[in-house]
């Protein structure tokens, strides 16, 4: 059959073999499930829902707020809560596989185990970015509108969800490294989950016994991101290099441990 | 329907005839031996069965094979290439069925395989699509192609199972227990199927329903307790165990012509099955001539009637569990 013969191997080779098709496959979950409009739909109401009533509350009641008033607002919702976010939504990505044999599946094709985990990786953190950050930063802005307040400028205001997004992946690369090394769902959630509560404790602590460690967390991160969004300008880029730096040892310790995986 | 091996290039084993060879293989799990130095040869084109009890260390073979575990020691290489060090290029020639296949619940039949067909290669929709149908029709399961996975029975997942596993043509089939969750039709089907791709594949498979084993197997290897046992073309499994079987059938009182018979140095066991007033013995001797020359006069000896008296063979179940017991020292 002439169809049949135009098949042509997939050549992909090293860590890329597989890459692609797993990609695909993580974003049709995504869309598949609708993942994306439940998450969409959460982020709404969790940070531009508070900022509406908050506005609403402010408009009817108090002083009229400005639009600095709203961004920090904005700016303090999406940094608090997001994170979690992230560590709940991607906690079984790795380990779920691993529990329910399809990862023993997928590996018995020729996909590689660094494909395997950089899929996911790339795939969460385009939507996980779409949903919770820039969809929500263009939804402030019309909330803005909708209430008579200057908007911010689209320049400044990519500037500050380009950080909130590095602060993210900082989170989703955690729970990816933490996925790749424990078997259970417990420790892949609690870990994270227990320094995102206790974060600003360690902040307090560590500004008394070790002060050079606060500007590495990743929450000092969140300032520089609303002074971004304000017009100023960063005041120091030892946080963006701290969780940069952070996110890509946490990618690297991820594969590393995956490669000494047995199925 | 004219197909194309996509794997057609290459060649079929690494030039000496075998598509698997391991040295000394071995696997270590906390202290304990698995897989103790498995040297294996699977000819190519050849139905493989790959038998032993639960626990013997098949699956763990078969995951050492893919690359889903590393040996402690020892090695191994799938058409010439090293199963540890290129393990991705082995499995594009590779297909596997695990002994509980798992999917994204999430996908359709019909999205499985197409997902799973894009591991090995990409061309016009149709083509593909075309490759996938025929994959579907072999399985039967064309008219539950675009349900959700999750609402299939066992032997629904088993039939996919199969259809993955050979959707790119693999130049090597790969099975763990593939009949193990199937009814008789079932497993009547995957034994047929098996037969089909030995055309172009070789089939290498873990069972121990040894039913099976003999109807499509050519060559068998035994495993117990993480070693090799037995590696052997089937039919010289069954002949070289060491002595010759004769089936006796016997009217009425059998118990004479048992006593003469197991006095005779050269008959080494006899076996009684009774069935409706008839007693079956199966007399397994080491010298033919003599057996051929008196088995039936002693049994006829004290009146006892012969209804039947044949050379029979020995069974894959006999051949298996003598050695698996006298691995284990006779327990």
């Amino acid at each position: 059959m002439a169809t049949e013969q135009s098949l042509r191997p997939v050549e992909a080779a090293g860590w890329l073999s597989g890459f692609r098709n797993m990609l695909r496959k993580e974003n049709g979950r995504w869309v598949g499930t609708h993942e994306w409009l439940t998450q969409s739909l959460i982020w709404l109401a969790l940070v531009n829902g508070i900022v509406t009533l908050v506005l609403y509350i402010g408009f009817t009641q108090a002083g009229i707020p400005t639009t600095m008033d709203a961004l920090q607002l904005f700016f303090m919702l999406l940094g608090s809560f997001t994170p979690f976010g992230v560590v709940i939504l991607t906690q079984s990505d790795v380990v779920g596989e691993r529990q329910s044999g399809t990862a023993e599946w997928v590996l018995s094709a020729p996909l590689s185990r660094e494909a395997f985990l950089l899929s996911k990786l790339a795939a969460n953190s385009a939507w996980i970015f779409a949903t919770m950050v820039l969809l929500q930063g263009v939804a402030f802005n019309l909330i803005l509108a909708a209430f008579g307040l200057p908007t911010v400028p689209a320049l400044n205001m990519a500037a500050g969800l380009a950080v909130n997004c590095l602060h993210l992946l900082f989170w989703l690369t955690l729970t990816l490294m933490l996925g790749a090394s424990f078997h259970s769902r417990g420790p892949v959630l609690g870990i994270p989950i227990v320094f995102l509560i206790l974060q600003d404790l360690v902040a307090q602590l560590a500004s008394v016994y070790v002060p050079w460690l606060v500007p590495m967390m990743p929450k000092s991160l969140l300032l520089q991101g609303l002074q971004l969004a304000q017009g100023d300008g960063v005041t120091s880029l030892v946080p963006f290099v701290a969780v940069a730096l952070l996110s890509m040892v946490f990618t690297a310790a991820s594969v590393w441990r995956f490669r000494r995986e047995e199925f | 329907m004219e197909t194309t091996q996509l794997s057609e290039t290459h060649s079929q084993s690494s030039g000496n005839g075998f598509v698997i060879e391991t040295s000394g293989l071995s696997k270590t799990f906390n202290g304990t031996t698995a897989l103790k130095g498995l040297s294996l040869r699977v000819p190519r084109n050849s139905i493989f069965g790959f038998l032993g009890p639960n626990g013997a260390g098949k699956t763990t073979t078969i995951k050492l094979l893919l690359g889903l575990m590393r040996p402690t020691s020892g090695s191994g290489a799938i058409f010439g290439r090293d199963i540890a060090a290129d393990s991705v290029e082995v499995r594009r020639r590779v297909g596997y069925l695990a002994q509980v296949p798992s999917y994204y619940t999430h996908m359709t039949a019909r999205e499985t395989l197409r997902f799973k067909a894009r591991f090995y290669y990409s061309g016009p929709k149709k083509a593909v699509e075309e490759r996938i149908e025929e994959a579907l029709e072999t399985v039967k399961l064309d008219d539950k192609a675009d349900r959700p996975i999750k609402g299939f029975s066992g032997g629904e997942r088993q039939r996919l199972g199969i259809a993955q596993a050979q959707i790119h043509r693999p130049d090597l089939l790969i099975l763990d227990e593939p009949a193990a969750n199937l009814d008789p039709m079932g497993r009547r089907d995957v034994l047929r199927i098996m037969e089909d791709l030995r055309k172009h594949s070789t089939v290498f498979y873990s069972t121990h329903i040894l039913d099976d084993v003999q109807r499509v197997s050519d060559t068998v290897a035994i495993l117990n307790r993480g070693e090799l046992l037995a590696q052997a073309p089937i039919e010289e499994l069954l002949a070289g165990t060491g002595g010759t079987v004769y089936n006796m059938t016997i009217k009425g009182g059998y118990e004479d012509a048992y006593a003469r018979i197991t006095a005779q140095a050269w008959v080494s066991s006899v076996s009684v099955d009774q069935v409706n007033g008839r007693a079956r013995l199966r007399i397994n001797v080491t010298d033919e001539q003599a057996a051929e020359d008196e088995l039936i006069s002693l049994a006829m000896a004290g009146g006892s009637v012969v209804t039947e008296f044949e050379r029979g063979r020995h069974g894959l179940e006999e051949v298996f569990v003598e050695m698996v017991e006298g691995s284990n020292g006779g327990h």
